[in-house]
């Protein structure tokens, strides 16, 4: 009675591990990457007067500027339901690969928006402008003075490349 | 004509200058203001023209990919080049000058070895390429300057600001050939960041703003003509062998100056049977390692161009006779904070290192494929790692004082990196045994043989070539009619 008792109870734990295994391995398989990008934002960002619908189609082009992080994001995708109200970032060192991820995702973000040269005013609403890429237009440091400030040092408008 | 040489061009050539990046460039510049009206150059470029649209489009200004053009037998240390038209222009635009005693370590620390020549030798020169190129900067730090510069400096960051006030005169406005000013006859530059193929035309480059040069009528350019070897007959260099589409060529000339940067100018050199000792050894280039700084209420970024700052608080001094000088670039690219509030409060600095050059660290002839010249550079010297070892009590005390919450080295991981700034391989010299050229980058037993580039640089100090090679570009040229 005791031996059948401890094989059906081992024979339980291994079938939930099993199942939990192929689950995770499951989702990380079919896990979506920008699930992470988006609770990052949410988390980051939500507080601010920012147009939400502007999310997935940054995270869709973040993606696609760092396609070699798609399998890593893609397994962290399995957390991130728990990312959007809590992450690691306050314990870990400066340079975890954590901490980069999110530096990563919030600085292009509010990079693609009007949010600084609006004197980063949070009560202000944000235009999400065009995926930060100055490869492909040019001139949209917000920080660099602007033309007007100095006959000597204009720096031109943003421009397409 | 022998039967087994190939065809040569009609005409004979005054100069046959090889290569069209900046040391052949400013060679040329100076070299025609003294030329008679019949004088013919001819200009043999292996690259071709590159479109600027296509360059920003690709994110690179060159078709031909460096790393198939050569034999790298250590792959762990990379060589970055571009070959095209105008040299490619893979510069960011950074124009430091060399401090005065990076031309005597040997005598003041007992390192290295002294250059040939001195910083007033020089001197008039950088000025005149500053001028040329239109640098932006302000306060000459610890590099005497005998005018100003002739455009104004970028504004510092906050970061820079810091620094400058507590290391004055030491914590510069760094200076660039990204335009300040209009008056450049270029755009401004708007810092963003992506200098290699700058998108708005503000950094100076050969093959947009030197574009003239090769439209004078003196000057026969050939695109897509891959120089094989300098002839030398009677003691003489007498031409150059090239191919060009398909077909293996002659010109014949009075005076060839190779300027195929330092690692295809001592392989053409080498393959034309020269057998100076130090030809294709020495070969260097400085090393530089990021730090990530985050700032304690500090808002930074503010700067006006994608590099700031230059910091040369540790450039010099007694130091060297154990590791090397280092300067510090600022960096001023936007990489914000995740945080509320504090996404400007992050710097990264970058720590350019001298090195010692090694004679082991050489280019050669491939043995199995003749056609590429072969890269060795086994590993770092002890002299560049003290330097990296010493890096993080020289940035604790770097940043003592200021409003810092944290920093971080970031690691070397992987090959052993570098800064595309290729040297040595056809140093100069007093001593024929331990160089190839002298203080007038003439051969020292082919006196009709220039090597021009960076390549001629007996040292590795910290500093950025550019400058400095065209210089002794235009010098030299105006030495050959001294």
């Amino acid at each position: 009675m005791r031996l059948r008792r401890r094989r059906f109870l081992l024979l339980g734990a291994g079938s939930a591990v099993v199942i939990a295994t192929g689950y995770g391995v499951a989702r990380w398989y079919r896990g979506d990457p920008a699930s992470v990008i988006l609770a990052i934002l949410e988390r980051r960002l939500g507080y601010l007067q920012v147009d939400r619908t502007s999310f997935p189609r940054f995270a869709a082009d973040y993606l696609d500027s760092r396609k070699e992080y798609r399998q890593e994001l893609a397994l962290l995708a399995l957390f991130s339901l728990p990312y959007r109200y809590v992450t690691p970032y306050p314990l870990l060192k400066q340079g975890h690969s954590l901490r980069r991820l999110e530096s990563n995702v919030v600085s292009r973000y509010l990079l693609s928006t009007d949010f600084f040269e609006h004197g980063a005013d949070e009560s202000r609403s944000i235009r999400y402008v065009e995926f930060h890429d100055p490869y492909s237009i040019a001139c949209r440091n917000p920080f660099v003075p602007r033309p007007g400030a100095d006959v000597t040092s204009q720096a031109p408008a943003a421009t397409r490349a | 004509m022998t039967a087994d040489r190939p065809p040569a061009l009609p005409e004979s050539y005054a100069a046959i200058v090889v290569g069209t990046g900046f040391a052949s460039s400013f060679f040329l510049l100076e070299y025609l203001r003294h030329a008679g009206p019949r004088a013919r150059i001819l200009v043999l470029e292996r690259g071709g023209r590159t479109d600027p649209a296509e360059s920003l489009k690709r994110r690179s200004n060159f078709d031909l990919r460096f790393d198939d053009l050569i034999v790298n037998r250590t792959p762990q240390k990379p060589w970055i080049q571009n070959i095209a038209f105008g040299g490619g222009s893979c510069w960011t635009g950074n124009t430091p000058r060399m401090h005065p005693n990076d031309f005597r370590t040997k005598s003041l620390y007992g390192v290295g070895v002294d250059w040939p020549l001195d910083y007033d030798a020089l001197e008039p020169y950088f000025l005149r390429v500053e001028r040329a190129m239109g640098i932006a900067g302000g306060e000459a730090g610890p590099y005497p300057r005998s005018a100003p510069y002739p455009f104004p400096a970028h504004r510092l960051n906050a970061f820079d600001e810091a620094l400058a006030r507590k290391y004055p005169g030491q914590h510069i406005a760094l200076p660039s050939a990204r335009s300040s000013s209009v008056k450049t006859g270029r755009p401004v530059c708007c810092a963003s960041g992506v200098c290699s193929v700058c998108p708005v035309s503000a950094k100076f480059q050969v093959n947009l703003h030197m574009a003239d040069l090769y439209q004078d009528p003196r000057i026969t350019l050939l695109l897509e003509a891959e120089v094989q070897r300098v002839e030398i007959e009677g003691g003489r260099v007498v031409g150059v062998q090239y191919r060009q589409g398909g077909q293996e060529l002659r010109a014949q000339g009075d005076l060839v100056a190779v300027g195929a940067h330092a690692i295809m100018t001592p392989y053409i050199l080498l393959r034309s049977g020269l057998q100076d000792r130090a030809l294709g050894h020495y070969l260097n280039e400085q090393m530089g390692r990021e730090v990530e700084i985050e700032l304690d209420g500090i808002d930074n970024y503010g700067g006006g161009q994608a590099v700031t700052g230059l910091g040369t608080m540790f450039v010099d001094g007694a130091f060297r006779k154990d590791r090397p000088g280092c300067l510090i670039e600022s960096w001023n690219i936007p990489w914000l904070r995740a945080e509320r509030g504090r996404w400007r409060q992050r710097a990264v600095v970058k720590v350019v290192f001298e090195d010692l050059p090694a004679f082991d660290n050489r280019v050669g002839v491939a043995a199995e494929d003749p056609g590429k010249p072969e890269v060795h550079y086994p590993a770092i010297s002890p002299y560049l790692k003290a330097g990296y070892d010493a890096l993080p009590r020289m940035i604790e005390e770097l940043l003592r004082g200021l409003p810092v919450e944290s920093f971080r080295v970031v690691p070397r991981e992987g090959n052993l990196g570098g800064s595309a700034h290729i040297q040595g391989t056809t140093r100069m010299g007093i001593d024929p045994g331990d160089s190839v050229v002298d203080r007038d980058l003439r051969h020292h037993r082919y006196r009709n043989l220039l090597v021009l580039g960076s390549g001629t640089f007996p040292t590795c100090m910290a500093a950025n070539p550019t400058l400095i090679l065209s210089a002794l570009s235009m010098r030299a040229a105006e030495r050959l009619f001294a």
